[in-house]
């Protein structure tokens, strides 16, 4: 197991009588790109402020990079790099006098500017002003603002809102950059799932200030979901049953003229079309039927799925 | 010793941050306009504002000092210090600020520094302004008695004397500023700052009023008085309770939670 580099236990948050988090049990691993999943409303900033030393911690505790948030809010900042909602650029400076002044509050050698552009690829536009910039290039400055200072940690909070296609793709590659080249664990909050779904490699899942789910990408496809599921018609059910749970299929209960077999790839689609054929059935339909992370999602945070996902967890 | 590190890095941010905005033009021109047009004023009618025997220079400080004392220097203020932290709440800043390694306090030091630092900047423009206001008057009109250039000391200390006097209004428009975004509160209390002063400038308890402070320390000269002693009951009224006021702000800012 690799360490964590946030860590929560028992975070709890409240606005006046308005419970806003309760008991969160966060381990962010050092490395990942972790999403941090949500509908609006469920806890996510809430969470990212307190993460930031911006609210207090009153019950419960908070770790980052192993130490207190209560005791040590410099330190630990001092090794965080965050974009909070939309970036806060002074619009009548340039990208470069942003960051210089943005240096001079972390103190960051001055060569650590012309490397952040490189890596964000603004460096062409550094010196015009920031008002002219496109959101997406607001968004990548933002960025290289968190990066000034090398943080180990990225924390960004809805770093793709509002932008174009193009400027969400920018965005989501610049992270996986991040964290592949340079190696930067990224704590990733957003309520747009495709986007998680297509970086992290762990995510949490909260609503109304709880936890419904923690652990990787995979985990979540595989043990407590439905992920792919094919669905199919021949001239004999009953036989064609008979045979797939004979040869290890996995069979998902299903209507009487319909079966549903749970399966990994459209390699394995294609086998079991011969399979079938080659023993003497005719196949009258074959549809595959993916659960997305968004069917997921919302099932998740419907409630509907809930009990499912604890006892498979456990 | 690591606080002062973080005051100073904190500081040169917030120098820089001030590049191509308003509020460090209006710290420059302000001053600058309101001396040129006493400097038309006594070139077109100078004859009229000079009294027989009187020293020009004085006569030409007073007008300033009048104007400036109980009209601009509220407004002034009010527009420094909201357009100085508005920066921060235009561009959501305050968030971004808090979220830096950098100890609350810090910020706050610097802000505050800021601002301070501009209304010296623009009481220093103010000086240099006045005396090249002056000379130029001297070429212009060499009969109003501006080349002989006596007694100039007054004017220097009651200037210091008006500097110091704002040092409470400066802290409490740094704070309603800091607290709230609205940049019609700041300009409000200017307003109302100045009306209350203009009503109740005869009213014998007017030198308990903060924002009379700046008045009150001009008073001494605009009476002929010899003006030496800069520490007058205003300006150390004003000294302690804008200190009072700036610790009190920050302790009020610090518990204040980022939404």
């Amino acid at each position: 197991m690799k360490p964590c580099i946030i860590e929560t236990h028992g975070l709890s948050y409240s606005f006046g009588k308005r419970q806003v988090l309760q008991n969160l049990e966060l381990r962010v691993p050092q490395g990942a790109i972790f999403g941090f999943l949500g509908p609006n409303g469920a806890g996510k900033s809430t969470t990212i402020r307190i993460l930031l030393g911006l609210l207090p911690v009153p019950e419960g505790q908070v770790l980052v990079h192993g130490q207190d948030l209560k005791y040590n809010r410099l330190d630990i900042l001092h090794r965080t790099g965050a974009l909070i909602e939309m970036p806060s650029l002074y619009r009548h400076l340039s990208g470069h006098d942003n960051l210089e002044m943005h240096r001079r509050m972390v103190r960051a050698p001055k060569s650590r500017i012309s490397e952040v552009l490189q890596i964000v690829g603004l460096a062409a536009d550094a010196h015009r002003k920031t008002k002219e910039y496109s959101l997406g290039m607001s968004q990548r400055l933002g960025i290289a603002l968190a990066l000034l200072a090398d943080p180990e940690l990225l924390i960004l909070d809805e770093p793709t809102n509002g932008l174009d296609p193009s400027g969400i793709r920018e965005v989501r590659e610049l992270i996986i950059r991040l964290n592949q080249a340079y190696g930067k664990t990224i704590f990733l909050s957003s309520h747009l799932l495709s986007e998680i779904e297509k970086c992290a490699t762990e995510l949490a899942i909260i609503d109304k200030g709880e936890t419904l789910y923690q652990g990787s990408l995979q985990q979540l496809y595989e043990g407590a979901f439905q992920s792919n599921v094919l669905h199919l018609e021949t001239s004999n059910n009953a036989i064609a049953h008979k045979l797939l749970s004979d040869h290890q299929y996995q069979l998902l209960p299903h209507s009487d003229d319909v079966l549903a077999v749970q399966v990994q790839d459209k390699q394995q689609v294609a086998t079991l079309n011969r399979f079938l054929v080659v023993n003497g059935l005719e196949v009258y339909r074959l549809s595959t039927h993916t659960q997305n992370l968004e069917e997921l999602f919302l099932n998740i945070t419907n409630r509907e799925a809930e009990k499912h996902i604890h006892s498979s967890k456990l | 010793m690591s606080s002062l590190i973080y005051y100073r890095s904190s500081l040169s941010a917030e120098a820089l941050k001030l590049k191509n905005t308003f509020s460090l033009w209006l710290a420059i021109l302000a001053p600058c306009a309101l001396v040129s047009m006493y400097v038309l004023a006594f070139w077109s009618k100078g004859e009229h504002l000079l009294r027989e025997g009187a020293n020009p220079w004085y006569a030409f400080a007073m007008q300033i000092f009048g104007i400036y004392t109980i009209l601009l220097m509220p407004i002034f203020i009010a527009l420094l210090t909201s357009l100085t932290n508005g920066i921060e709440h235009k561009s959501n800043g305050w968030k971004h600020l808090y979220s830096l390694p950098l100890p609350k306090s810090s910020i706050y030091a610097a802000k505050a520094t800021t601002v301070i630092g501009l209304v010296l900047l623009s009481n220093l423009i103010f000086v240099c302004a006045y005396l090249a206001g002056g000379l130029f008057l001297s070429v212009v009109r060499p009969e109003l008695g501006f080349e002989q250039m006596v007694g100039l000391e007054a004017v220097y200390v009651t200037v210091v004397k008006m500097l110091l006097a704002t040092f409470m209004i400066i802290a409490i428009q740094f704070w309603l500023s800091m607290r709230w975004s609205s940049f019609a509160l700041s300009m409000g209390v200017g307003i109302v700052a100045i009306v209350t002063v203009m009503v109740a400038m005869r009213w014998e308890h007017i030198h308990y009023y903060p924002f009379a402070y700046p008045f009150v320390s001009i008073r001494q000269f605009a009476a002929g008085k010899e003006v030496i002693r800069v520490f007058t009951q205003e300006v150390v009224l004003s000294l302690g309770g804008g200190l009072l006021v700036f610790i009190l702000g920050y302790f009020d800012i610090a518990r204040k939670r980022i939404s």
